[in-house]
């Protein structure tokens, strides 16, 4: 009786959802700028309201509770969820995700947007299952984490996502106006692979009791525990009742302007590292310290296709929209119609000071993007290591977490962008085992390379002091090289084992010595922008004048792409970008001439002009002379 | 700004009466000296540096950058000096305190010169913390129009130079 409920439950929402992805239709809608207050009724995953003061209650399902007035198909389209949805715009190219496995050096990444110097998780054998739990913590649900349901069940793993569910987007992890909502709780869910629960137990709406992870394939969410099988008891909720009404009804305190708090858990960066100047020191994003939040430029409409603030000219799609240009540094401080400035008189959304940049040429503007000069930290000679929420598990309370875990990550870094204009940009070297047929590279996954490479392998050790096992000498290289290619040949797997480090790409010779070739496609460096923090124009490149870039031994042109000019790999700036190492220096050397010549010029301006102004007196005098004398005859 | 005959042997000049600073009588021309040679012709190829290269895209030769705009910036210190030397160096004649212009001549020489420092105090300017963007796009508008209009001040220059050396 209770399935027959569900389904017509079910069917009623889809209904709904139908009818509400069409806009002005079917949609709950309060048109108020106050926020609706979301006293809810919660629904499981088959769309039963929840009695939380049963026994074996289930958790609620985001899908069912918050879809039921809000279109949760169309949401899962927008840009924190769409990624492995085949036909969804990339966009320019942002953070990969870094599946990291030190042990056998990988540094390896992933992504499903088609970023040039990524990989699509399933070319590399990952599967949606693989990828949720390796990399969950951090998905905010959807996407990897809820694959539809034909996926899930042909895939390899079908019978965990039949014990685990679904990892729904979880609408709380954004759209929590309190600390309630905890994403720390919910990536703990996520690696006891509690998907269903993950929702309910992080919105403190319950405990959990149990992991589905030690559940068996055959274990059944929805049957009843077996008292005669402790063993195979799954995950169990102990509702928090004080947090329902009487009418078993719960307050979702929640906000359509998240927090920049919330951002904060999957978009911390932190320098970490000698150079890092500590909490107390580090820079602030100038707009947050002016009282913005993330989403006051990162908008997005129903639709959940987030402004990624690059302007209209950069991306097509969506963000060819007016206000995709109108949310970006250009549309803010300049004021923009249709892309076109508007001018010092009406420009500054949000109170956005007018840029004067006096006395920088326009060249610079089509040149460099604004985030060149004012964003990231001051650079130095050497560029400076950075964490990251997504690559570091940032958020994650641990007492393993040191300086030097990789991966790598440094800024900034001056390359060019795909318009050719040089902007800051996040760098990280992969780092992968793979197989190299002919320009096709197909990287290992660490567990695959595990168990090919065998004893090869040095056993993963951690130091006395926590830092992570050194890197592998050529001598092991060679080594898991040579057994990745005995066990190839063996299993006729087409391609030469190769392993990609540092920007090298190493391989076995035919006499089976270690080579190595720079500049290889596939161990190039990945580049992602560096849009914040941002700094006033107070402390911005130029502020200094010419000199602060055009000078020898400027960092942005002489800097070294790495926290040491002597690591391996490093790259001048330059050289990065490929520009002219002879057109670089000359510029420097011209531009030490330049307060000289600028002496010399208006002296020389300023001669002529007097001589011309004398003439011009002289003859004008001249004339009323010869004027007067004419009245006078 | 060549304004006289740069090989051929000239009439010694005649010498104008101190007392009577007004409009010599007809032009007359000498021969430069080795230092007037040198300053003609830095003038000379500071203008042709800067109309190659500022003027590029219009012949063809791409966008003002790189080596381009580098050698344009090095070509304005060769033009400032070059013009400035030889605009002085004709001062007297232009102002009529020395003999040797002929009044077509003396115009194209104010006008060549208020071109020329059309030309320079816009860059000069831009220079200085002083303008925003826009303000030195319409600097850079100016300096530009300003340029074109010296260039073809030049044309009748070069014309009615060559016209008075032949006489």
């Amino acid at each position: 009786m209770r399935r027959v409920g569900a389904l017509v439950v079910a069917l009623g929402l889809a209904a709904s959802e139908v009818a509400a992805d069409e806009s002005g239709s079917g949609l709950l809608e309060t048109d108020s700028r106050m926020p609706h207050v979301h006293r809810l009724t919660l629904y499981d995953h088959d769309g039963a309201a929840i009695d939380p003061t049963q026994d074996n209650a289930p958790p609620y399902s985001p899908r069912m509770t918050c879809g039921k007035c809000h279109p949760y198909d169309r949401i899962a389209g927008g840009w924190h969820f769409n990624e492995p949805r085949p036909g969804a715009h990339g966009g320019r190219p942002g953070e990969p995700w870094l599946l990291i496995d030190s042990a056998t050096g990988t540094v390896l990444p992933l992504s499903g947007r088609g970023w040039s110097g990524t990989f699509a998780p399933e070319t590399v054998g990952l599967s949606d299952w693989q990828f949720a739990l390796r990399l969950g913590r951090h998905l905010p649900g959807g996407g990897y984490g809820e694959p539809p349901e034909e996926r899930r069940r042909v895939a390899p793993e079908a019978a965990r996502w039949r014990v685990s569910g679904a990892l729904e987007i979880d609408c709380l992890v954004c759209h929590a106006a309190t600390p309630a909502h905890d994403p720390a709780e919910r990536a703990r869910q996520v690696e006891a692979q509690n998907f269903r629960w993950a929702p309910t137990v992080a919105a403190g709406l319950a405990v959990v009791r149990g992991e589905a992870r030690k559940a068996p394939d055959d274990w059944d969410p929805d049957a009843p525990p077996d008292l005669d099988r402790p063993d195979r008891r799954g995950p169990r909720l102990v509702y928090d009742r004080t947090k329902f009404d009487p009418d078993h009804r719960v307050l979702f305190d929640l906000t359509r302007r998240p927090p920049t708090e919330r951002c904060y858990f999957c978009h911390t960066v932190r320098e970490a590292g000698v150079a890092a100047a500590g909490e107390l020191l580090a820079l602030r994003d100038v707009h947050l310290a002016a009282g913005l939040t993330c989403t006051d430029c990162h908008r997005n409409g129903l639709d959940h296709h987030i402004v990624r603030g690059y302007g209209a000219a950069a991306a097509p799609e969506r963000e060819l929209l007016a206000a995709n240009a109108a949310l970006s540094c250009e549309g803010c401080h300049l004021g923009t119609v249709d892309g076109v400035p508007l001018g010092p008189g009406v420009a500054g959304t949000h109170g956005a000071p007018y840029p004067q940049h006096r006395g920088l040429p326009p060249v610079h503007f089509e040149k460099m993007t604004c985030t060149a000069c004012h964003s990231g930290p001051w650079p130095d000679l050497a560029a400076r290591r950075f964490q990251t929420a997504l690559a570091h598990g940032l958020g994650l309370a641990s007492r393993e977490r040191r300086d030097g875990d990789p991966p790598l990550v440094v800024a900034p870094i001056f390359g060019r962008n795909a318009q050719g204009r040089i902007e800051p940009q996040r760098m990280v070297r992969p780092a992968y085992w793979a197989r190299l047929d002919g320009d096709r590279i197909r990287p290992l996954l660490p567990e695959v390379v595990r168990k090919l490479a065998g004893p090869a392998l040095p056993r993963p050790a951690k130091s006395a002091d926590g830092l992570p096992p050194p890197p592998l000498t050529d001598a092991q290289i060679a080594a898991v090289l040579g057994a990745l290619g005995r066990v190839q040949g063996a299993a006729g797997a087409a391609g030469v084992p190769v392993y990609v480090r540092d920007g090298r790409l190493y391989r076995l010779n035919e006499d089976g010595a270690l080579t190595s070739t720079e500049d290889h496609p596939a161990a190039a460096a990945y580049f992602w922008p560096l849009g914040h923090e941002v700094r006033p124009a107070s402390q911005s490149l130029g502020i200094g004048g010419c000199n602060d870039c055009h000078a020898d031994g400027a960092p942005l042109f002489a800097g070294y792409a790495a926290t040491q000019p002597a690591a391996p790999g490093a790259a001048r700036m330059f050289e990065l970008r490929g520009d002219d190492p002879r057109l670089v220096d000359a510029w420097a050397a011209a531009f030490a001439w330049r307060p000289l010549f600028k002496a010399f010029g208006f002296a020389c301006a300023g001669i002529l002009t007097l001589a011309l102004l004398r003439s011009a007196l002289d003859g004008l005098l001249a004339m009323l002379r010869a004027r007067v004398l004419r009245g006078r005859s | 700004m060549s304004d006289a005959p740069l090989s051929a042997p000239s009439p010694p000049p005649s010498r104008p009466d101190a007392s009577e600073p007004g409009p010599p009588g007809p032009p007359v021309h000498r021969g430069l000296s080795a230092v007037e040679h040198v300053v003609h012709a830095v003038a000379i190829v500071g203008v042709a540096i800067q109309s190659v290269t500022g003027f590029g895209p219009e012949l063809g030769l791409g966008a003002l950058e790189g080596w381009r705009l580098l050698l344009h910036l090095c070509g304005a210190g060769l033009f400032v000096a070059g013009f400035t030397a030889t605009m002085l160096l004709w001062l007297p004649r232009a102002r009529g305190t020395a003999p040797g212009m002929g009044s077509v001549r003396r115009t194209l020489y104010w006008l060549i010169m208020a071109a020329g420092l059309a030309v320079m105090w816009p860059m000069l300017l831009a220079m200085l913390p002083l303008a925003g963007p826009d303000t030195l796009a319409v600097l850079a508008e100016w300096h530009r129009a300003a340029a074109l209009t010296l260039v073809f001040l030049m044309v009748p220059h070069t014309v009615v130079s060559l016209a008075a050396r032949r006489s």
